[in-house]
């Protein structure tokens, strides 16, 4: 469960839940950190979520922030839809403290939408969801041909590849010869 | 899944290998197939393979993962029309999936030719995978092939098997056996000739000289006596025409020392006569086991016997002989002849 706490109205505000402790064990309070991506919308999800996160977990593990200061420091993503980051938060939170199970049908249908998530979750380094988001990503090309698989992954022909990377190369011949240009202007 | 795309080179290259690994063989290959790139993205897989058994003549390869396999069988044409050469095309592919465990799973698919012909087919497909068990199955009916381009396109083969499915096999037939073997006879472990015609330039000779572990002949006009080498440990000799002289020709070379490396035979075929077994037991002097009882009435005659050679190796032999079949058995034993285990074959 996330808490958004400014922006998109569509995830109402929770609290977090605590895994349940026994009686006699002294009741630690969890704490929570605050993420955003490139829409700004800031998301609140416990330390337990962020877990799955080795990339967060790092960034966390030896800060020792009080609420107030990780509610002021929200971790930016800027390179991360908000849309994405939101997929993400709630995975972790589903699963937070938990086994992960084999298979997920939760993730996203929408292509578009899961080579943003492969991409997030390889940054943010959740190894888990990855592995999910790989078999996802393989179940699209089951039993096709290679015809089919060129065009669902929009794998370019080695003419296309070749022209490619001619382009490449004209453009950063292009570049570099700009740079001298530069350079030697600025000599001059 | 919605019918829009997905921009998959545009993954990280690890991400790339991931996806990859979570899927099935055929996929990978299907995969591999589309470019250069993504064959080369494959080959970084390393992934391992057990056994490929390649068929040429109609056309398969066999790829033996453990507990899945995955057959192609390349479409020659109409009529189940044969290859002649590895630069045919074929007209389509069919691609079974076959799972064993832990539940068994069999699937099809029909692929296009991609353009290649087999012989690039058989490259693609070898160059994808590490593998270090490669057998092949050379069936010859109009075939043409040279020995550039069968070292080319082919592995070191472990084993070869060599059908002649003519008779009579025309010129371009021979020269194509005999560029087969001269590409892989040295090193080959495991060698089958089946109907192939031995001749001057492709002589029993020439492959007897040849390291072999084993070797099955199956050859119309084959002599026991023109193994007068044989580099073999074991060899498998059927529907053949002999005689106890040529047995006891070839026995007495073995206690003289020849065949060193062998260590069992079977012979299996025609025997022109077996009514003077010492013709056979002349000059080896080999222990017989003592008939117990007269076996002259029996349709088939069994006859036992211990030899030793000029190093003091032990060899059992046995000869069941029939009107119309016989095999006669021989193995190196590790036993002294005068233990008594040395009976117990």
């Amino acid at each position: 469960m996330s808490s958004t706490e400014q922006g998109t109205s569509s995830a109402a505000p929770a609290e977090p839940t605590t895994a349940p402790e026994s009686a006699a064990a002294p009741e630690v309070p969890e704490s929570f950190y605050y993420v955003h991506g490139k829409d700004k919308v800031v998301h609140k999800v416990s330390a337990g979520a962020l877990q799955h996160s080795a990339l967060i977990h790092g960034m966390i593990s030896n800060l020792g922030y009080t609420e107030e200061q990780a509610k002021a420091n929200p971790f930016p993503f800027e390179n991360i839809d908000g849309d994405i980051l939101q997929m993400v938060v709630d995975w972790c939170n589903q699963h937070k403290g938990k086994p992960t199970p084999p298979e997920d049908t939760n993730l996203p249908k929408q292509k578009e939408k899961l080579f943003d998530l492969v991409l997030a979750v390889n940054y943010l380094e959740i190894k888990e969801l990855l592995t999910y988001c790989c078999k996802q990503v393989a179940m699209m090309v089951k039993g096709k041909s290679p015809e089919e698989i060129r065009e669902i992954w929009m794998i370019p022909t080695d003419a296309e590849d070749e022209a490619a990377e001619k382009e490449a190369k004209k453009r950063a011949g292009k570049e570099a010869a700009g740079e001298t240009a530069a350079a030697a202007g600025d000599a001059k | 899944m919605s019918n829009s795309k997905f921009p998959f080179p545009r993954l990280p290259d690890d991400i790339c290998s991931e996806v990859l690994k979570t899927m099935e063989y055929h996929e990978i290959i299907a995969f591999s197939i589309i470019s250069k790139k993504s064959s080369s993205m494959v080959q970084s897989l390393c992934l391992p393979l057990i056994r490929a058994q390649i068929v040429m003549g109609w056309p398969e390869i066999c790829l033996d993962f453990g507990s899945i396999n995955v057959l192609f069988k390349w479409k020659m044409g109409e009529n189940d029309k044969e290859m002649t050469s590895l630069d045919d095309i074929p007209v389509s592919v069919a691609v079974k999936f076959r799972r064993f465990n832990p539940i068994s799973e069999s699937k099809t698919f029909t692929w296009s030719n991609q353009g290649k012909n087999i012989g690039e087919w058989v490259q693609h497909l070898r160059s994808i995978f590490r593998c270090g068990c490669y057998e092949a199955t050379f069936c010859v009916l109009n075939t043409r092939l040279d020995i550039q381009s069968l070292r080319n396109t082919f592995p070191k083969f472990r084993k070869i098997v060599i059908m002649c499915l003519r008779n009579e096999p025309t010129e371009h037939e021979v020269q194509s056996i005999g560029n087969i073997l001269r590409a892989f006879l040295p090193y080959v472990e495991n060698l089958r000739l089946q109907r192939v015609p031995l001749q001057e330039n492709l002589s029993i000779q020439h492959i007897g000289m040849t390291n072999l572990k084993e070797l099955h002949l199956e050859s119309l006009n084959l002599k026991l006596g023109d193994l007068s080498t044989l580099n073999v440990e074991k060899c498998i000799i059927i529907r053949i025409q002999f005689s106890l002289l040529d047995l006891n020709r070839f026995f007495k070379l073995w206690t003289k020392g020849s065949y060193p490396k062998l260590q069992s035979l079977l012979v299996h075929g025609s025997l022109e006569s077996f009514s003077d077994w010492n013709i056979l037991l002349k000059g080896l002097n080999a222990v017989v086991e003592r008939s117990t009882a007269d076996d002259s009435q029996r349709l088939v005659k069994v006859k036992r016997f211990i030899m030793e050679n000029s190093r003091g190796v032990c060899a059992q032999v046995l000869v069941h002989s029939a009107e119309m079949v016989s095999a006669v058995t021989f193995t190196v034993s590790n036993l002294n002849r005068l233990s008594p285990e040395i009976w117990k074959f």
